[in-house]
C-alpha cells in the first residue's frame, strides 16, 4: 500500500507533466527538425487504413460518379456540365472556382449551363484575412455563376504540422455567427436529408473520416470520354456527380489539389501523396452515407489515461526499488516495462480503430510513458535528495540563529552538536542498514557451512564472505567519512 | 539510478573492465535495434529514419540565407511548355530545332535531357541522328542499371556522345532525398559516364581528372541552390533569337523541363533533395532532374567536393565518447550520486548539442561530412546501458558466478 500512495510517485508524476510541457523547446533548434518532423507526421491509427485494412472488399459506390476537369477552359466545363444534366443526376458538385470574368465567349456558355441544373452545387473557401487561426471571410465563385448555385466549402482540415495530410473533416465551420456546411454536408444534405440529420446531430467540431476508397473504387471519368460521350451514362441518373481535378490526365498524380491521406502505403516519411481533393469529398460523402463514422476519445479521457498509466508505472517503479530482491532486476524491468507498453498500447489503437472505429487518442501519451523512468529516477535520487539537503540546511541555520538568539549572542550549543541532532535519525538508519547486511552475510555463511562437508570449502567461502563484510565495513567507514567531511564542511 | 550501497565501488577508473564492458554493451544494443525494426510493417518508419540526416539543415536552413553567386557558366533552357494538362515537354521536331538553334551560339557544349520518340527508319530518326552526331553534343539517357553489372576497369576513355543521367544513390528509394551521383558505372565490355561527367569534361577535361584522383564510387552533391541559382532561358526565346549576344559564348548549356512559375506539374519530373525546406516527413518534391544536372556539373567545374569521413572514424568517435561518458557517470554516481541524474541527462544533452552543431559547422565551413547520427543514438544509449549494467548485469553476472563456484564446490566434495 505505501508504494501506491506514496507522495514521491505523485510528484515524479507531475514531473512528467513538466517535462513534456518544456521538452518541445529542445525541438525548436534547426538542428533537430528532421527528428521532429519524422514523428510528427506519423499517427499510429494511419496503420490501420495503410497497412491493416483489407481494401478488397470494398465495393465500388455507386451514389457517387467523379469526372476529372483536368485543366478544361470554361466554354468546355459548360459542355460537360450540359451532357451530365441531360442524365438527371440527384446533383452536381463542382470543385473548382469561377471567380474572374473571362469574357463573354467562355463566361456565358457557362452561366447558361449553370441555369439548366436543379441542384448545383459550387465550393466556396473559407479564408483566414487576419491571420488569427480563426476563418473570417468566405470566398466565392463570381456572383453571375454563384446565382444559380448552393454553396459548401472545400477546405480540407489539416491539423497543425500535419504537412497535407488529411486526417480529419470539419463538418460546419461558424464564420462572423453564420453556419457553413462543407462541400461534402451540402451534398448529403440534399441527396439524403435523414442521414444528414444524422450526421449533424452527431455534433462533432471535427469528424474522423473513414477512408475505404480511392479513384479505383469509385464510377470515375476523365472529362474527354464525357464529352466524346464514350461511356454508358445510365447510371448517373440520380446519383451525386462530383466534378474537380483529378490530375492532367486519370492516374496520374500531380502538384496540384492533391494530399495526404492515411491511406497512403508510406505511412511515415517522404513520399508521394495519395488523393486529389475531390476524392477526399467524395470518402467523406460515402463515410456519412453509409453512416460509418469513426468514433474519438475525449481529450479528457486521454489526459487521464495518460496520467493513471504514468502513476501506475511510479508504483512499480517504487515497488522494484524499494525491495531488495527485485532491486537487481529494477533495470531490466522498466526497460521491459516501457517497451512492453509503448507496443501494447500501439496495438489497442491500431485493434480498436480496426475492430470497433474508435480513435483512441494516446499516441500523444508514448512520449510521457518514454520519460517516465527519468522523471522517476530525476525526482527520487535528485531533486528529492537535493531538496531536502536545501531543507535541512535551512532548519540548521534557523536552529542556529535561535540558538544565538537564545543565549544572548553566545553559542551554547555548537554546530558539531546542533549538526549531529539533526543527521541523527538518518545516521541511525544507515547504522541498522549496515548491520542488517552484516546479519544477511553472516545468515548465509551458516546456511553454505551446513550445507558444505570440507572444512577447506567453508573456510573459502568464509574468506568469500569476509571480503565481502570488509567491503560493506570500508563502504561504511567511507561514509561515516564523508559525513565528518561534510560535517567540516557546515 | 537506484541508491543501492550494496552494489556500489567505484570501478568506473578511467582503465577498467566495467568501463569497456559496459560501452561494448552500448554498441551490442546498438546492433539490436535495426532488427526490431526488420518487419516489413515497420519498412516506411525505417526508410524515414534511414533518409534523415543532420547535415541537411546545411542545404534547407544555412545555404538560402548565404548570398551563393548564380552560376554563370551554366545555361539551362526550359523546354517545357504549359498547356491545359500542365506542364508538357516539346515534340522531337521542335528539340531539333532548338539542338540547330543552339549549334551557332558558341556554346562550348550542349547537354540534350530529353527522350526522342521518332521511330526507327522514320526520316525523323535519320534527321535526329544527324543532329545528335554534333561533337559539342551530349545526350542524356538512363540506362538500365540491371543490364550493366558493375566491374572496375582502370581503362577511361571517352567518345560517346551520351552519359547516363540516372539518379543513382546506394539503396535509394523512389522518394528518397538526392544526395548523391555515381560518376561512372562498369560493365564487362564498357564504361559508362555520368552525364554530368560527359558535359564538364568536354567544358574543363582537367577538372574531371581531379574527380577521378578523389576516387570516389559515390559523389556527395555540393548543391549550389535550385533553380534561382542557374540562368534560365526558355526555348521560345532561343528559337526566337531573343537573347542578348554572347549569352551562350562558352557556356555549358543544358536542356530539359523545368517550372519556375509553380504551375501543377507531374511528380515523376520531381526529386527531393537536401534544399527542400522541409527536411524529413511529408513534403513535396523540390527539384527538377535538369537542375540536380546543372549542380552536378557546377560542383565538378568549379571542384567543390565534400571531404567524407570514413564510418570507421565515426564508429571510433562513437566508442570514444561513450567510454568516456562511462567513466564520468562512473565518477558522478560515485562521488555526487545525488546529481547523478540530473548531471546525466546534462551531459547528454550538451554532447548531443555539440555533435549536431558540429557536424553542421564542419560541413558549412570546412566541408567535412561527417554523419555523426550513431554518435548522438550512442550517447542517449549510455545513460540506459551505464545504469543496467551497473544495478543488473554486473551483479546478475556476481551472483550467478558465485552460485556457479558453489554448485562446483558442492559437486567436487559430494
Amino acid at each position: 500500500m505505501k508504494h501506491i500512495f506514496n507522495i514521491d510517485n505523485v510528484f515524479a508524476t507531475i514531473l512528467v507533466i513538466v517535462i513534456l510541457k518544456f521538452f518541445p523547446v529542445f525541438f525548436n533548434i534547426d538542428m533537430f527538425d528532421p527528428i521532429q518532423n519524422t514523428f510528427e507526421d506519423m499517427q499510429i491509427t494511419d496503420l490501420v487504413f495503410s497497412q491493416v485494412k483489407d481494401y478488397s472488399d470494398v465495393g465500388i459506390d455507386s451514389n457517387i460518379v467523379i469526372i476529372n476537369n483536368g485543366h478544361l477552359d470554361r466554354m468546355n466545363i459548360a459542355e460537360l456540365i450540359y451532357k451530365i444534366n441531360e442524365k438527371e443526376p440527384k446533383l452536381i458538385a463542382l470543385d473548382a472556382f469561377f471567380r474572374a470574368e473571362k469574357g463573354p465567349e467562355q463566361d456565358e456558355p457557362l452561366k447558361d449551363a449553370f441555369s439548366e441544373v436543379d441542384n448545383l452545387i459550387l465550393v466556396n473557401e473559407l479564408t483566414d484575412t487576419n491571420d488569427d487561426s480563426e476563418f473570417d471571410s468566405l470566398k466565392t465563385s463570381n456572383p453571375m455563376f454563384n446565382q444559380y448555385a448552393m454553396n459548401g466549402y472545400a477546405n480540407v482540415y489539416i491539423a497543425d504540422g500535419d504537412f497535407k495530410t488529411v486526417r480529419q473533416i470539419k463538418p460546419f465551420t461558424k464564420v462572423n455567427d453564420k453556419i457553413i456546411p462543407s462541400i461534402s454536408s451540402k451534398v448529403v444534405e440534399i441527396y439524403d436529408k435523414d442521414k444528414f440529420e444524422r450526421y449533424k446531430n452527431r455534433n462533432n467540431e471535427l469528424e474522423v473520416i473513414n477512408y475505404k476508397r480511392n479513384i479505383d473504387k469509385y464510377l470515375t471519368y476523365n472529362y474527354s470520354e464525357i464529352l466524346n460521350e464514350e461511356i454508358d451514362y445510365e447510371h448517373f441518373k440520380g446519383k451525386i456527380v462530383l466534378i474537380g481535378y483529378l490530375g492532367p490526365e486519370l492516374g496520374k498524380i500531380s502538384t496540384e489539389d492533391i494530399f495526404y491521406t492515411p491511406m497512403n502505403k508510406n505511412y511515415s516519411g517522404k513520399t508521394n501523396p495519395d488523393m486529389y481533393g475531390v476524392v477526399i469529398h467524395a470518402n467523406v460523402i460515402s463515410m456519412i452515407l453509409e453512416e460509418d463514422y469513426i468514433y474519438r476519445t475525449s481529450d479528457a479521457l486521454a489526459f487521464v489515461l495518460m496520467i493513471l498509466v504514468v502513476y501506475i508505472n511510479m508504483i512499480l517503479f517504487n515497488y522494484w526499488r524499494r525491495n531488495e530482491e527485485l532491486l537487481i532486476w529494477y533495470q531490466p524491468y522498466t526497460i521491459l516495462l516501457i517497451l512492453g507498453e509503448l507496443i501494447g498500447f500501439s496495438f489497442l489503437m491500431v485493434l480498436l480503430m480496426h475492430w470497433f472505429k474508435i480513435e483512441l487518442r494516446f499516441a500523444a501519451s508514448f512520449f510521457a510513458i518514454t520519460v517516465t523512468v527519468l522523471s522517476y529516477e530525476l525526482f527520487t535520487d535528485s531533486l528529492k535528495p537535493l531538496v531536502m539537503g536545501y531543507v535541512k540546511r535551512y532548519q540548521f541555520n534557523k536552529e542556529r540563529k535561535n540558538n544565538i538568539k537564545e543565549n544572548n549572542g553566545e553559542e551554547r550549543i555548537s554546530n558539531d552538536e546542533l549538526f549531529m541532532n539533526l543527521e541523527n535519525e538518518r545516521k541511525n538508519t544507515t547504522e541498522d542498514k549496515i548491520e542488517e547486511i552484516e546479519l544477511e552475510n553472516i545468515e548465509k555463511v551458516d546456511k553454505i557451512e551446513n550445507e558444505s562437508l570440507e572444512d577447506e570449502n567453508i573456510e573459502e567461502i568464509e574468506n568469500e564472505t569476509d571480503e565481502d563484510t570488509k567491503d560493506e565495513t570500508n563502504k561504511k567507514s567511507d561514509n561515516d567519512e564523508d559525513e565528518l567531511e561534510d560535517k567540516d564542511a557546515k | 539510478m537506484p541508491n543501492n550501497e550494496y552494489y556500489k565501488s567505484y570501478s568506473f577508473k578511467l582503465f577498467s573492465l566495467d568501463v569497456l564492458l559496459s560501452t561494448i554493451l552500448v554498441f551490442v544494443i546498438l546492433f539490436i535495434i535495426p532488427l526490431f525494426f526488420s518487419f516489413d510493417f515497420f519498412k516506411p518508419f525505417k526508410n524515414a529514419l534511414a533518409d534523415f540526416q543532420i547535415t541537411d539543415v546545411y542545404f534547407s536552413s544555412i545555404l538560402p540565407e548565404l548570398d551563393i553567386e548564380k552560376e554563370t557558366d551554366i545555361v539551362i533552357v526550359n523546354t517545357g511548355i504549359k498547356t491545359l494538362d500542365g506542364i508538357q515537354e516539346v515534340s522531337d521536331v521542335a528539340y531539333l530545332k532548338l539542338i540547330n538553334a543552339l549549334s551557332n551560339t558558341g556554346a562550348s557544349v550542349v547537354g540534350v535531357d530529353y527522350d526522342f520518340k521518332a521511330e526507327e527508319g522514320s526520316k525523323l530518326f535519320e534527321a535526329t541522328k544527324t543532329y545528335l552526331s554534333t561533337v559539342n553534343l551530349v545526350l542524356a539517357d538512363n540506362i538500365n542499371i540491371a543490364k550493366y553489372k558493375p566491374k572496375k576497369e582502370d581503362d577511361v576513355e571517352f567518345g560517346y556522345n551520351w552519359g547516363f543521367k540516372n539518379i543513382l544513390d546506394n539503396n535509394r528509394q523512389e522518394t528518397n532525398t538526392v544526395r548523391n551521383f555515381k560518376p561512372l558505372l562498369y560493365s564487362e565490355l564498357d564504361t559508362f559516364y555520368h552525364f554530368g561527367i560527359k558535359l564538364a569534361k568536354q567544358y574543363n577535361p582537367d577538372a574531371v581528372d581531379r574527380l577521378f584522383e578523389l576516387d570516389k564510387d559515390l559523389v556527395r552533391i555540393n548543391y549550389r541552390g535550385n533553380w534561382d541559382k542557374f540562368n534560365i532561358i526558355d526555348i521560345k526565346q532561343v528559337l526566337n533569337g531573343d537573347y542578348e549576344e554572347g549569352y551562350f559564348d562558352n557556356k555549358i548549356v543544358i536542356t530539359g523541363v523545368i517550372d519556375t512559375s509553380g504551375t501543377s506539374d507531374d511528380f515523376s519530373r520531381l526529386y527531393y533533395t537536401p534544399l527542400n525546406e522541409t527536411t524529413s516527413g511529408r513534403t513535396f518534391p523540390d527539384m527538377y532532374e535538369t537542375i540536380i544536372l546543372a549542380n552536378i556539373v557546377s560542383m565538378i567545374i568549379t571542384d567543390d567536393y565534400f571531404t567524407e569521413i570514413s564510418s570507421i572514424i565515426v564508429l571510433a568517435i562513437a566508442f570514444i565518447i561513450c567510454y568516456i561518458n562511462m567513466v564520468l557517470f562512473g565518477y558522478i554516481g560515485y562521488k555526487a550520486q545525488k546529481y547523478y541524474e540530473l548531471l546525466a541527462v546534462l551531459i547528454f544533452m550538451i554532447e548531443s548539442f555539440s555533435v549536431a552543431f558540429l557536424t553542421v559547422n564542419l560541413f558549412y565551413t570546412y566541408k567535412i561530412e561527417i554523419d555523426l547520427t550513431l554518435v548522438i543514438i550512442a550517447t542517449a544509449l549510455t545513460i540506459v546501458v551505464y545504469e543496467l549494467y551497473t544495478d543488473s548485469v554486473k551483479p546478475f553476472t556476481k551472483l550467478l558466478i558465485s552460485k556457479f563456484r558453489k554448485n562446483d564446490n558442492n559437486e567436487l566434495f559430494a
